[in-house]
């Protein structure tokens, strides 16, 4: 009951022009940026984080999570009507849905994939409200200990779920987590690293590096392949729909991918494109004609889209209640909550319940306006591909300066993201992730600062004999090591 | 050992460090091109600077000062990335080194890429005198011409738009006063 009564209080936060408008452009913003191949979710979120500066923290956040929702859709117009997926978890939903395009039913293609998300993220959003609340209390009981172990887990899952490049993603995490310690010490304030460079006391700022290493990097790696055409679209094709019946028939996929989509969303470092592709998997495995995945099957797109969706909710879990991004644009959504001087974590629920439950409701209006938007525009967002790369491109490159600029007025932070950017090239083409390199970037001082304070409060041993600490630490064991089994065996 | 580290700990140090750094890298390369390996020296060098960059974290470790007083140091945390790092880094050399057969990268348009760099750099060094309106309007077009684009009047346009908007929408609306330089201030 309780809940119900902060969620209508959250909604009643909504209701006016201003807050409408507000998740309306989000979810504008994110379906074009989403629908522009080269530009990611984390990407689109990045970017636009500097536009909330002036907001205030909750109608931030509202902003920044639409664009995030909406842009996990916005990747999948693309994907079934020219085969390029314009968001990396869209590449499952062009597995079906550009076969659906090429056979005359491009309007399938994109129904299903609107509706699908549009569900799939009701389902994500509702398992994020109905877990997020109690988790957080439980949280609010963890030690220092829990906490640093807790976050340790959360680091290993991203190399034991990177299959065969676990030691490139290992390295990553871990170049991160180094690179979090430049700056003052957060515990005794003793400088490290930081070479008399008074902008390096205070550390690398996070959206300077985080914009240089999802947008710039990759507008790099593109200016490198050198090539600028706009893609060719035919927009009248995008004519029958499916009906009410058809839709229905789908129901048990989206709210399978749904769930399956959430639950692996709740994973750092998993996200809705691993999300997107189990999801499919299992509905291929499940289905009386599995023959027709690849062909143009709607529960193959229905499975992709409603996983990829609803893993925006489930990455949201361990955001909000803990502190720890499940994803690379929920850590982007950590540096706005950071800039916005309110700490990720459960204290969230007791100190600013407000913006947690806007912030849910939000999510239900994203999603509304979403399925709006999406029936309505479908012929306008495809236009958007159209856009030359010779145009977009610098365009990235300028909201890419202003975004690092804005954070703290410093020139140097412009230099850190485009640093950041050259690295993060270099190392995408030798095959390193880059959003392992963020979460340690992110989780770094929440490990150092609980580690620390573990040992004053009782010494190394009290991280082995707290039982969860140790539970956590056992699984974190086990997670580090599975991938160097999987490889002993293999060979 | 601990005064050397601590001697380095300022902008000489690190530019020793660095080309200390590209020194070593280099002659490793010479060695694993001696040794047959030119197929993969890009991914081996990857590893190798990824071992530098531990080693030269772990070696500065030891020039952060430590209160005795204190039962938190602050030397853990970098010892405790740094040497796994180093050990992971150099899993990740024997790897590459053992592997049949690496998938090399393709090199493309690195020139244009060194060239965006410079401008992008050019852009950011003008902050100052030029502004940022000016700056970023400037870096637009160049960066446009440079990735081939060839109708001048949206050239212009997207210049001119750029820097309306960014004005309108930073300095008007959110109010956070981007820098409209010294040759333009009053």
């Amino acid at each position: 009951m309780e809940l119900f009564t902060h969620l209508w209080a959250g909604l009643q936060n909504l209701l006016g022009i201003k807050p409408v408008l507000v998740v309306a452009a989000g979810v504008v913003v994110g379906i074009l940026g989403g629908a522009m191949p080269g530009v990611s979710p984390s990407m689109a979120v990045a970017i636009l984080l500097p536009f909330t500066f002036g907001m205030s923290p909750t109608m931030g956040m509202v902003m920044l999570c639409a664009i995030y929702l909406a842009s996990n859709y916005g990747g999948s117009i693309t994907a079934v009507m020219i085969n390029t997926p314009g968001t990396p978890s869209a590449v499952v939903t062009a597995f079906d849905g550009y076969p659906l395009a090429k056979n005359g039913r491009p309007g399938y293609g994109l129904g299903v994939s609107l509706v699908a998300s549009v569900w799939g993220g009701f389902v994500g959003i509702i398992i994020l409200i109905l877990f997020s609340a109690p988790l957080a209390k439980v949280a609010l009981k963890f030690w220092p200990a829990e906490y640093f172990s807790l976050a340790l887990m959360g680091l290993s899952t991203v190399s034991s779920m990177a299959g065969k490049r676990w030691v490139e993603s290992l390295i990553a995490v871990l170049l991160g987590l180094l690179l979090n310690t430049i700056g003052l010490d957060h515990v005794n304030g003793v400088n490290r690293f930081t070479f008399d460079i008074l902008n390096l006391f205070d550390g690398f700022s996070f959206v300077p590096a985080l914009i240089g290493l999802f947008a710039l990097s990759e507008v790099f790696q593109n200016v490198e392949e050198n090539d600028y055409s706009a893609y060719k679209t035919v927009t009248d094709k995008v004519s029958v729909w499916p009906s009410v019946r058809e839709y229905l028939s789908l129901k048990w996929s989206i709210l399978r991918s749904g769930v399956l989509g959430t639950l692996i969303g709740i994973f750092p470092g998993a996200g809705g494109t691993i999300a997107s592709f189990i999801a499919y998997d299992v509905e291929k495995r499940l289905s009386k004609h599995p023959e027709q995945f690849g062909q143009g099957a709607l529960e193959g797109v229905a499975a992709a889209e409603a996983s990829n969706s609803s893993s925006v909710g489930g990455a949201l879990v361990p955001l909000l209640t803990l502190g720890i991004p499940g994803s690379a644009s929920t850590a982007v959504l950590i540096g706005a909550l950071m800039i916005h001087e309110l700490r990720p974590g459960p204290e969230l629920f007791t100190k600013h319940p407000d913006l947690v439950y806007t912030l849910f409701s939000s999510l239900f209006m994203a999603n509304v306006v979403l399925y709006l938007l999406g029936t309505w525009g479908s012929r306008l967002w495809i236009k958007v591909t159209q856009v030359p790369k010779t145009v977009l491109y610098p365009m990235i490159f300028a909201f890419s300066i202003v975004g690092s600029f804005a954070v703290r007025a410093s020139v140097f932070d412009v230099g850190v993201c485009l640093g950041f950017g050259i690295v993060g090239w270099m190392l995408k083409k030798y095959h390193y992730p880059l959003s392992p390199i963020v979460l340690g970037l992110v989780l770094g001082a929440l490990i150092e600062t609980n580690l620390q304070m573990t040992l004053v409060m009782g010494g190394p041993a009290l991280l082995f004999t707290r039982p969860l600490s140790a539970t956590l630490l056992a699984i974190t064991a086990v997670l580090l090591v599975w991938p160097v089994i999987v490889e002993l065996r293999e060979k | 050992m601990e005064e050397l580290a601590s001697s380095l700990n300022n902008i000489k140090g690190l530019a020793a460090i660095v080309g200390a750094g590209a020194a070593l890298l280099v002659l490793a390369l010479c060695v694993f091109a001696a040794c047959g390996k030119k197929d993969r020296l890009g991914s081996l060098a990857m590893a190798f600077v990824m071992m530098e960059v531990a080693g030269a974290f772990l070696f500065l470790t030891q020039g952060i000062e430590v209160n005795e007083f204190m039962e938190s140091s602050p030397r853990l945390m970098p010892q405790l990335w740094g040497i796994p790092l180093l050990l992971v880094a150099i899993l990740q050399l024997i790897r590459v080194w053992r592997a049949p057969l690496v998938k090399a990268p393709r090199h493309g348009r690195l020139d244009k890429v060194f060239i965006v760099f410079v401008v992008v750099c050019a852009a950011i060094m003008s902050f100052k005198t030029l502004g940022f309106f000016v700056s970023t309007g400037a870096m637009l077009a160049v960066l446009m011409l440079v990735l081939g684009e060839r109708r001048f009047v949206l050239i212009a346009g997207m210049s001119a738009g750029w820097m309306l908007f960014t004005w309108l929408v930073f300095n008007k609306l959110l109010l956070l006063g981007l820098p409209v330089g010294t040759l333009f201030a009053r």
